[in-house]
């Protein structure tokens, strides 16, 4: 909650950027910084996932998790990413252009949206308290167990639920407070938030390689107003952050399917093992991904399928080394209870998919999003787009299965909709983004298939234009909340408010104290010293007050406080508040 | 047909938005009016009965002792939630306190506390029935 824990949030993100470019730089290059700024989501969540998969193998291996390893290893990471850009021979990146193309506007307008929506998000994250019931049950605790005792504590991580659930969200979050100087859970919404800021980007920037500014912003904003979405932006649950990792990796695999960018498939490959370090859903996430791939790629299966093989031999070995610590310090599983299939219960087979069909349709989720990915979908097949339709239709029907298999393994179909009792309303959050991304990639194949659309006219004024409708909005909203006053930085002292006039509702307080033994004793001090009639309260900030509220004036109040002072106790007169 | 299935997404945006507005500022406007108190317990407000329990817990237990939440089953206090979650609540407030079977510091909900024998003494109770106690072995 203060404006330290934020600076350190800033630092820890900013240190994912510079890891992410960092390794792009090495993988692919950057041309220009205009290319850089497109797809710095993406360089972001990179980072993210390749420090985060770094940090858990250190911890695994019982490495001692400190400031100082939270520092050197995005550190470490981006270094090998400029060495080994520089020994590739990639150049610096030249200024480039973002041009003044007709498009340019819209794409102006789809960030200002974007901005103004995820401004909005914030001002509700920076001060939510913790109340996601996973989030105090089990994700935090494991945060603190890995801050406090520097690892991965046997007794809390072999005794609170989800033990078999991998760690990468609990380092990031420890790692958070490393950096904020404490367990400030407040303040760790603002982190869950920016990895949301870096999706967005992410994706908008990758979609904006193949799709024009107006086909890629509306999709790109339906999430943010989809309630089981946008509404949980900030939470810090490890659910939205695998799919960004599933649905940014699905982008990257289908477009290095289409144009053999080998650096796209490597980037899923890091993308894939923060999701299998993510959370258990991530191994059925990523084998289904890998499978849509073989599929849609099995005209070119002599190039792509040991391209494939490669990348799922990576994320099993980055997988391993979890599976084997809960193992062998005797966490039950991540499968089924009950085994993987179960023919005794075969007749919740068919509510199963009841469940699973109805909760991916439901626009009180998902807003429109499933219903228009359909729609293009069946629009792209008409139009004969092979690769894209196989890869992402092939895709969609092996995670509704997968949700539907899970439902009758997991959760059973009795369970209502209620989010926690079902597994598959958070499944689905996976195809729901998917969809949003899947959507534009279909709908401008087509556009590109039946016209020729020329974007490339440069119209004069552009550039200034889109700039103000970027720049205009995202500087006057928070300048207009700033009128109603400066942002607050709650504290404990935020309980004190200092009387300077008369009032009904005075009292002399002689200190607010942590130990509540402490407070007493300061009670029964100032009762000796002939200080009478005191209350020992707890104040609404957790603290003990001593305080005496007999007071009809300030003048009477200060009277009192000035006597205490010359008894050598602290006073002052405030109101009670 | 693409241009249609934009426009509806468009639509479907801009109708959703006002609306997304109005949530995120009143989400803002609450999380806001908290006080410090009911900011930090969060999710414990439902759970613990008594805010009270778990500072005095935090203010008496020193860090680097252990504690064991003892639940009756029929502690009339709190809420439904309280019973069953009580403990990991706790578990969650309390780090880096560790939990464990035999601790010497008892925080009770309606807990046998004669069940710990004559050495348990009471160091703190709130009026919901909650006790905190301090065992000496």
């Amino acid at each position: 909650m203060t404006a330290h824990a934020l600076a350190g949030l800033v630092l820890l993100n900013v240190l994912f950027l510079v890891s992410g470019a960092g390794l792009l730089w090495f993988l692919r290059g950057w041309e220009t910084w205009v290319d850089l700024a497109r797809l710095a989501g993406l360089a972001y969540l990179a980072g993210v996932a390749t420090v985060g998969s770094a940090w858990v193998l250190l911890l695994i291996l019982g490495v001692p998790f400190s400031l100082w390893l939270v520092v050197a290893v995005p550190a470490t990471v981006g270094l090998i990413g400029l060495i080994g850009g520089r020994s590739l021979g990639r150049q610096r990146p030249a200024l480039g252009s973002i041009g003044a193309r007709r498009g340019l506007v819209v794409t102006a307008l789809g960030i200002a949206a974007a901005g103004l929506l995820l401004e909005g998000f914030f001002r509700s994250a920076r001060l939510s308290g913790l109340e996601a019931w996973d989030a105090w049950s089990f994700w935090i605790p494991k945060a603190k167990a890995i801050y406090f005792f520097g690892g991965l504590d046997e007794q809390f991580f072999t005794t609170l639920p989800g033990s078999s659930y991998p760690p990468l969200v609990p380092v990031l979050d420890a790692a958070a407070f490393q950096l904020m100087g404490g367990v400030d859970v407040v303040t760790l919404h603002v982190q869950f938030w920016l990895v949301g800021v870096g999706f967005i980007w992410a994706l908008a920037g990758l979609l904006s390689e193949r799709a024009p500014g107006w086909m890629v912003w509306p999709f790109v904003l339906l999430p943010l107003v989809a309630s089981r979405i946008g509404e949980r932006l900030s939470i810090p649950e490890a659910d939205l952050l695998l799919d960004y990792f599933f649905v940014l990796a699905s982008v990257l695999v289908v477009l290095w399917i289409v144009d053999g960018a080998r650096w796209r498939l490597v980037l899923a490959t890091i993308l894939l093992c923060g999701m299998v370090l993510t959370k258990r859903e991530g191994l059925l996430l990523g084998a289904l991904l890998l499978a849509a791939a073989l599929v849609a790629s099995a005209r070119q299966w002599r190039t792509t399928w040991p391209a494939l093989g490669v990348s799922a031999a990576v994320v099993v070995v980055v997988a391993a080394p979890w599976r084997i610590w809960y193992v062998t310090h005797d966490v039950a599983g991540e499968g089924p209870a009950e085994g993987f299939v179960q023919r005794d219960n075969l007749e919740w087979l068919w509510p199963s998919v009841r469940r699973a069909l109805d909760v991916l349709w439901d626009t009180g989720y998902w807003n429109l999003i499933v219903p228009l990915a359909v729609g293009a979908l069946i629009l792209a097949a008409l139009a004969r787009v092979a690769v894209l339709v196989v890869f992402f239709g092939t895709l969609l029907v092996f995670l509704t299965l997968g949700g539907i298999w899970a439902t009758w393994v997991f959760s059973k179909p009795w369970i209502t909709g209620e989010l926690g009792g079902n597994f598959i309303i958070r499944f689905m959050g996976s195809v729901a983004l998917l969809c949003v991304a899947a959507t534009p990639l279909l709908l401008s194949a087509v556009w590109r298939a039946a016209t020729a659309d020329d974007e490339r006219e440069e119209v004069r004024g552009r550039v200034a234009l889109a700039a103000a409708i970027v720049v205009v909005p995202l500087l006057a909203y928070p300048l207009l909340t700033l009128i109603g006053g400066l942002p607050r930085f709650p504290t404990r002292g935020e309980c004190v408010h200092v009387a300077t006039r008369d009032a009904d509702d005075l009292e002399v307080v002689y200190g607010r104290l942590d130990d509540p033994v402490a407070a007493e004793e300061l009670l029964g001090k100032l009762t000796r010293t002939g200080f009478v009639g005191n209350d020992l309260a707890p104040d609404n900030c957790g603290r003990w007050k001593v305080s005496y509220d007999a007071i009809a004036t300030l003048a009477e109040g200060m009277a009192l406080a000035e006597a205490a002072h010359k008894a050598g106790f602290d006073a002052r007169v405030e109101h009670e508040r | 047909m693409v241009a249609l299935l934009v426009a509806v997404a468009t639509l479907a945006v801009a109708l959703s938005l006002p609306k997304t507005f109005r949530d995120f500022s009143n989400d803002a406007a609450q999380n806001d009016a908290l006080s410090f108190v009911d900011r930090e317990i969060a999710g414990g407000n439902e759970v613990v009965a008594d805010q009270q329990a778990v500072y005095q817990a935090r203010a008496r237990i020193p860090e680097d002792d252990t504690y064991h939440v003892a639940v009756g089953s029929d502690f009339p206090g709190g809420s439904d939630l309280t019973v069953p979650f009580v403990e990991s609540y706790y578990r969650y407030f309390l780090m880096p306190r560790r939990p464990a079977d035999d601790a010497p510091w008892i925080i009770c909900y309606g807990c046998d506390l004669e069940q710990y024998g004559s050495g348990a003494k009471v160091v703190w109770e709130s009026d919901e029935g909650i006790t905190i106690a301090r065992i000496r072995r």
